[in-house]
């Protein structure tokens, strides 16, 4: 035979192709599988156009094939056949497009073809061969399991075979035994089996009955059946070590690999290690069933510290994080947005510890100690901190600490509390139970014993005398509450002395605060600070987080440039590595101070420059003479930061199936988790529950557009301005003078408990006519804050939601709502403001002359002594206000308002006031006026009117004669020593800390005389103040 | 009590009558000023960021344009009435022509909430302002200018939609924009130093020296810091100062006999602009209740914050010794209380005298743009004393030589320079 040049070529390379084909299938450590998938890739090299040959094999049931086999025009198929039996084929084709010239396939090939279908026969005939190496390799793996595996093979093949497989298993010289029956003589023990021989025989007859090519699928599904019952063994004992269980879990996945599918052992499996790692809420573990893997538990088992016997719960706020971050790993799968989110390094002082703890210091009696009376745990607390900060780690807990700062060199720390009670839903420690920074410096001697220290702090607020009152609120106080510690690297970068992340923050999946009709429920919202996010975290008083709508980032709160200044953050937390300390500085100082150290700091500041906000680069911003402002606009506008949070939140939210909130903060390359929790009860308020079945005519207003959350009750005062008659006011002095009686009503009325209803915008600086002119001054007193929008001529205004001082709001939880009286399905009683009685003139005479525009309602004395409540709830896009007989004190008021809001609430706030109106009277009765130079002893303000809570002060009116200088100093001194006193044992029945309980004031027979100041309380109309003692003259 | 309601440009229009029966106008002149000579209200379509189109109310006013181009703000504003800003454009022209700068009035507004828009979506609006509207405006036609709720980047996205139209640089077209891109230097400080310029002179003609006088200011922002300063510069007392307190959300009055060191102050005001308490009460000032600012034993008070703060009902508290009040912001005292400080012989700089360096400030800015020259600081700063010294001198001379309250006889010399000029052009 003759070859041309061009056919010489092919045979070449046919003859190559066969060499590598051999190869593959003689590599013993390749599977089937594997060597199936490279063959795939092999055969082409031995065709004429090898770029465009694909190849799919079928071997039983699997298919193994190039991805684009499919476009492939298939041009030979050569059946696989094994003893007579067809079990699969090797197909060949081209794909058409990636050919120059049309091309067949050649006989040569077709005969190369048909050699590998033989050889594949070949392979997969030999099971013998597969079931040898697989007990083989289980008898040098796992000895114990292969008695065990062998049994199922004998059991399995009875099943399948019947009597015929006796003989197979007669080879085993185990001398049978009559297992049943009554039987009283004992068994004889068996012989041992010489294991080698015995293997041999089982493997030989073996083969002859299994089915071809199930070896491999057979024993392997017996040996993860072995596995996991060596797991159960482990997992399912409660003295198992954290040390075997995760020993086990390692084996588990090594032996098994990591199949997406669970079968009913794993899930069972999966929720016995939740149940004792992580949590004990169901909720919570059927969400860890659907999202997490055992093999996911190593991260947790490895970074565990506790004892040998510990249970190793990581507690609440560990455990939210480690599944949240479980989440999202799975999430990354399908969402690019998402890989790149990390979490900080944790490891975990396991829950039971501080149980260790206690027996080793034999502090064994605090386990009592909340049940002592309030009073009680207030005097006591500082004692017991002192004592427990004094107290040691065992040794166990120490050595690992050891371990823990070699793994955490060099980076601070912050210790964070992880309590069993903390992940319960609605049950939020927020500043109770306490998170620590550390800088982490020093030699290894000092950084041990300040996280030492830094861990006592944490047990010891498990003590705090809130929490404890915060617990029996809830009827949480039988609940063995145990505290687990989070020791968590702090996300960030040195910036000179200091470190800090670049940014941290709060986001939440529902946003209750809007700025925009633009922006939605369910847009999500982000509080956002620069450095560490504690400022983020807690509403601050005197400082504006940057808040973000996450859907809409582009509708920022705050347009006009002063007022973006106005509510910029104004200080940075952060980690004083020098003075190894926690520090807040002031933005402005340290931005000029340590700019040019700041990596990237044009994209969180932008420079405010004769009233214009200037976005600089890297190159332009000069950070010794810029004015900054912390905006973060790059972040918000060139960046995916948003998106990726949106994203973050929308992934977790969707697989809790429940709105949540978690902390994250940027290091200036990555988004870190720090925490995730369900969103329940944080600083913005819970939805109210809106009551059904209220009377008609005891509903004041109702309202069903924009509504955020709120709850408002025992409203005594209601300030009404009339928008007709403030329209028809015809000079500009009788517009503003509105603004100042509103402002001059918020400094008599009680305070937080009125609210303001007004037509237009409040404060709006446009055309006076378009809303009262007022400042956040005026208006800091009220409760809430309400804005009447009518209609005018076909154009119904938007509300402004208060976007004048929308933050200073927010920050002061005043509540604001939009009412559109005319729309449909909206109440309105015009003749609650109209025809109640009007106490402007009493109040403020000078602004009598507007009794037409503004009514200052006093709604106990118009209304048989009923309040007013306002219920908003978001969900429901529906508030309403209605008048109630409620006591807002009483019990069952009290229960509700726990339910919603995890506010601190005395058990009886009856209790305030009358004792404080007590002590009023023992100071009168006690002082000795006539030495002192004092008239008469009046008692006023929210002690006279009965409404005095935990954190008010005795106001009293001292009306006094011409003094002396020592009779000044004396009086002085005595209700000094009263205020301090009294402030302490207010203390310690409150927990709330003020340095002085009175606030006296001093009238003149002059001031009297003229009604100044504090004089006019004396006859006032409102709260008139009530006399305690007068001197008779 | 008036049965009318109250409406801004017909309050407007009374006080201009008054002037013009005092100057005695013939009718065809005040039917002229006492309303706007040109009115366009139009519509502006913008395609919003979702896609969906929204169309915005917008005006621009022109009062009166007699003396120069007319000038005036652009407010963005949600409840926006034409009557508003018809008021707001005449105010200008006086504005203007107290200061004997060649402007007139005006003014313009978009009914709009910005607090409702991307950034995106309100240079679209801009840009379509500027594309109704390109055909009035220029800068020898109408030269626009920030106001409430717009800023120098509203500015120059209506520039540059301008150019655009027009297919050149005209950066004198308007006005507020960012140093660096046409914007003049000084402008924080004008209005601050404007205030001072004028009571320097004051105090010359009543023969009074600077360095014995005393100040009771309110409000220490840009105006009251830099009127604060140049006052000490020139050897004056500033005794008290009135500021708001973020963190108390109220404001405080600080109090030193011996005179406030401003340099100091400014060195503690805290993050929100306001002085720190404690860092004051350290330095050794008083702090007292916000309103004593104006009990004060001064020679001068300077209300430099908010509209009505000096009403008839805290008249009486002002201290026997206080002889002039320089009202540094607009409508501190409400009209009914100017009898009463007549009365008392107080002297009183009117606001749109007074803090006219603002407006003075951007003329200089359109200068400045239309030679393509930009001054240095002192320049500017040379200019406007210049400026606000012939414009008190002015008023100040008819005032005496009249007898005239000073608040009407710088109306009056407004008012009677817009006549004029309206009357040389052969209008009237």
């Amino acid at each position: 035979m003759k070859y041309d040049h061009s056919q010489l070529l092919e045979r070449a390379k046919e003859l190559e192709c066969m060499y590598m084909v051999d190869e593959l299938l003689h590599n013993k450590d390749l599977t089937l599988a594997a060597a199936m998938k490279s063959l795939t890739d092999t055969i082409p090299i031995g065709f004429t156009i090898p770029s465009a040959c694909r190849i799919k094999i079928t071997l039983w049931n699997d298919v193994y094939a190039a991805d684009d086999f499919s476009r492939a025009e298939i041009l030979y198929r050569s059946p696989i056949v094994v003893m007579q039996e067809s079990v699969g084929e090797i197909i060949m084709g081209y794909i058409t497009e990636l050919l120059d010239v049309e091309c067949d396939i050649l006989s040569n090939e077709k005969k190369m073809l048909d050699t590998i279908s033989r050889l594949i026969s070949l392979l997969a005939f030999d099971t013998r061969r597969e079931l040898s190496q697989m007990l083989e390799m289980l008898r040098t793996v796992d000895p114990n399991m292969l008695p065990r595996v062998i049994e199922k093979l004998r059991v399995y093949l009875k099943k399948t075979f019947g009597a015929e497989v006796d003989s197979l298993f007669s080879v085993i010289e185990v001398a049978p035994q009559q297992t049943y029956g009554e039987v009283n003589s004992p068994m004889n023990r068996p012989a041992a089996v010489d294991m080698d021989t015995q293997l041999q025989k089982i493997i030989a007859r073996a083969t002859d009955f299994l089915p071809r090519g199930q070896v491999h699928e057979l024993i392997g599904g017996w040996i993860h059946e072995e596995r996991v019952l060596a797991m159960i063994k482990v997992v399912d004992n409660k003295d198992a070590r954290v040390s075997e269980i995760l020993d086990a879990v390692r084996k588990y996945t090594e032996v098994t690999g990591d199949n997406s599918e669970k079968s009913t052992t794993d899930k069972w499996l999966v929720a016995v290690l939740a149940h004792r790692f992580l949590t004990n809420d169901e909720k919570i573990i059927n969400l860890i069933l659907d999202n997490l893997k055992i093999s996911d538990f190593i991260a947790v088992l490895e970074r565990n510290i506790g004892s040998h016997n510990s249970r190793g719960s990581i507690g609440g706020k560990g455990a939210g994080l480690f599944i949240a971050q479980q989440i999202l790993q799975h999430a990354a799968v399908e969402d690019p947005l998402l890989r790149e989110i990390k979490t900080p390094r944790t490891w975990y002082l396991a829950t039971d510890q501080i149980v260790d703890f206690f027996n080793y210091n034999n502090l064994e009696e605090l386990n009592s100690y909340k049940y002592n009376p309030l009073y009680h745990l207030r005097l006591t607390y500082d004692n017991l901190v002192s004592k427990i900060m004094n107290a040691k780690l065992p040794p166990r807990t120490i050595q690992m600490l050891h371990l823990v700062l070699e793994d955490m060199e060099d980076v601070p720390l912050v210790i964070r509390s992880s309590a069993l009670l903390e992940d319960g839903l609605g049950i939020a420690f927020s500043g109770k139970y306490k998170s620590l920074f550390l800088s982490n410096q020093g030699t290894r001697q000092q950084r041990l014993e300040a996280l030492i220290t830094a861990i006592l702090e944490v047990y010891s607020s498990m003590f705090n005398p809130d929490a404890i009152q915060y617990r029996r609120e809830k009827g949480l106080l039988n609940f063995s509450e145990e505290m687990g510690v989070l020791i968590q690297e702090v996300v960030g970068f040195k910036v000179g002395k200091y470190y800090m992340p670049a940014f941290a923050g709060v986001a939440f999946s529902h946003n209750q605060l809007r700025w925009s009709a633009r922006i939605n429920r369910d847009d999500g919202l982000v509080r956002m600070v620069m450095g560490l996010g504690t400022r983020a975290v807690d509403r601050v008083t005197d400082d504006y987080p940057m808040l973000f709508s996450l859907a809409h980032p582009e509708l920022s709160v705050n347009r006009t440039p002063a007022e973006i200044r106005h509510y910029s953050p104004k200080y940075i937390d952060l980690i004083n590595m020098e003075d190894k300390s926690f520090e807040t500085v002031t933005a402005s100082t340290f931005l000029r101070e340590e700019g040019t150290r700041l990596p990237e700091l044009h994209k969180y500041v932008s420079v405010f420059n004769e009233n214009f906000i200037e976005n600089k680069n890297a190159f332009s911003l000069d950070t010794k003479n810029d004015d900054m402002i912390i905006t973060f606009n790059h972040i918000l506008t060139a960046t995916d930061i948003p998106k990726k949070l949106e994203h973050i939140i929308k992934a977790l939210s969707e697989k809790m199936d429940a709105p949540v909130e978690i902390e994250f903060a940027y290091d200036g390359e990555d988004i870190y988790l720090l925490q995730c929790r369900f969103q329940g009860s944080n600083m913005y308020a819970a939805p109210a529950p809106i009551p059904q079945n209220l009377k008609r005519q005891d509903i004041v207003f109702t309202a069903n557009q924009f509504i955020s959350n709120g709850l408002v009750t025992g409203i005594t005062h209601v300030v009404y301005v009339d928008g007709k008659r403030y329209d028809s006011l015809s000079t500009l002095e009788e517009l503003y003078a509105v603004g100042e009686a509103v402002g001059q009503l918020g400094g008599v009325l009680p305070r937080h408990n009125y609210i303001l209803i007004g037509p237009g915008r409040w404060g709006s600086r446009g055309d006076i006519k378009l809303g009262v002119r007022v400042t956040y001054s005026d208006i800091s007193n009220t409760a809430a804050l309400i804005e009447i929008a009518e209609k005018k001529h076909s154009y119904s205004p938007e509300p402004s939601f208060g976007t004048h001082f929308f933050q200073d709001l927010v920050e002061a939880g005043i509540v604001y709502l939009p009412l559109y009286p005319g729309e449909k399905d909206v109440i309105f009683k015009e003749s609650f403001f109209r025809a109640s009685d009007n106490l402007l003139g009493t109040l403020l005479p000078r602004f009598a002359y507007l009794s037409d525009v503004i009514k200052v309602i006093d709604v106990p004395a118009s209304y048989f002594g009923r309040t007013l409540s306002l219920h908003m709830n978001s969900d429901l896009e529906q508030a309403v206000a209605f008048l109630t007989d409620q006591e807002p004190t009483s019990k069952a008021d009290l229960d509700k308002k726990n339910a919603l809001s995890p506010l601190w609430v005395a058990k009886d706030e009856q209790d305030h006031w009358q004792w404080r109106h007590f002590m009023a009277e023992q100071i009168a009765d006690s002082m000795d006026m006539e030495t002192l130079g004092v008239k008469g002893i009046y008692l006023f303000g929210s002690t006279n009117s009965g409404e005095a809570g935990m954190g008010s002060d005795i106001d009293l009116l001292l009306h006094i004669k011409q003094q002396s200088n020592s009779q000044q100093q004396s009086l002085k001194d005595y209700l000094d020593g009263w205020s301090r006193a009294l402030a302490r044992v207010n203390y310690l029945q409150t927990g709330y800390k003020i340095d002085k309980l009175l606030d006296v004031h001093i009238v003149t027979d002059e001031d009297i005389a003229e009604r100044d100041s504090f004089a006019i309380k004396i006859d006032s109309t409102v709260d008139p103040a009530t006399p305690l003692r007068l001197l008779s003259e | 009590m008036a049965t009318s309601v109250y409406n801004p440009f017909e309050s407007a229009q009374e006080q201009f009558d008054k002037i013009a029966e005092l100057l005695e106008l013939d009718s065809g002149t005040r039917e002229l000023l006492r309303q706007p000579m040109l009115e366009t209200h139009f519509t502006i379509p913008v395609k919003m960021d979702d896609g969906s189109t929204k169309v915005f109310k917008a005006f621009r006013i022109r009062h009166n344009d007699a003396r120069g181009p007319a000038k005036g703000g652009i407010r963005f504003h949600p409840l926006e009435t034409p009557d508003t800003v018809r008021a707001l454009s005449m105010w200008m022209t006086w504005k203007c022509a107290v200061v004997d700068i060649p402007l007139g009035g005006g003014k313009g507004g978009i009914i709009c909430d910005p607090h409702n828009f991307s950034a995106a979506e309100q240079e679209r609006l801009c840009r379509g302002y500027v594309r109704q509207l390109h055909a009035q405006l220029g800068p020898n036609l109408d030269v626009p200018a920030p106001d409430v709720m717009t800023n120098g980047q509203h500015m120059l996205w209506m520039l540059d939609e301008y150019e655009t139209i027009f297919g050149g640089r005209y950066p004198s077209m308007i006005t507020g924009k960012p140093v660096g891109m046409g914007g003049s230097l000084g402008r924080t400080e004008a209005t601050g130093y404007g205030v001072i310029y004028v009571l320097k002179n004051l105090l010359r003609e009543m023969n009074i020296p600077v360095e014995s006088t005393t100040v009771s200011l309110q409000g220490f922002g840009n105006v009251g810091e830099y009127a604060a300063r140049m006052y000490t510069e020139l050897g004056g007392k500033v005794i008290a100062i009135s500021c708001w307190n973020q963190a108390d959300a109220k404001s405080y009055t600080f109090k030193k006999e011996s005179g406030c060191d401003i340099e100091e102050l400014v060195g503690i005001k805290d993050s929100f602009g306001g002085i720190d308490k404690d860092k004051a009460s350290a330095l050794g000032y008083e702090v007292l209740p916000g309103e004593d600012w104006l009990k004060q034993d001064v020679d001068i008070l300077i209300p430099a914050a908010l509209e009505n703060q000096i009403t008839p009902t805290v008249f009486p508290d002002i201290s026997s010794t206080v002889k002039i009040i320089c009202e540094a912001s607009n409508g501190p005292t409400t009209p009914d209380c100017d009898a009463l400080i007549r009365k008392r012989g107080i002297t009183l700089l009117p606001d749109f005298l007074c803090n006219a360096g603002g407006v003075t400030c951007s003329y200089f800015e359109q200068v400045q743009c239309s030679m393509n020259y930009y001054w240095d600081k002192s320049e500017v700063f040379e200019k406007l004393e210049y400026c606000m010294t012939k414009a008190f001198s002015a008023v100040y001379k008819l005032s005496v030589e009249k007898n005239l309250y000073m608040r009407d006889a710088a109306y009056i010399i407004s008012i009677n320079r817009v006549a004029e000029a309206a009357k040389l052009r052969g209008w009237v």
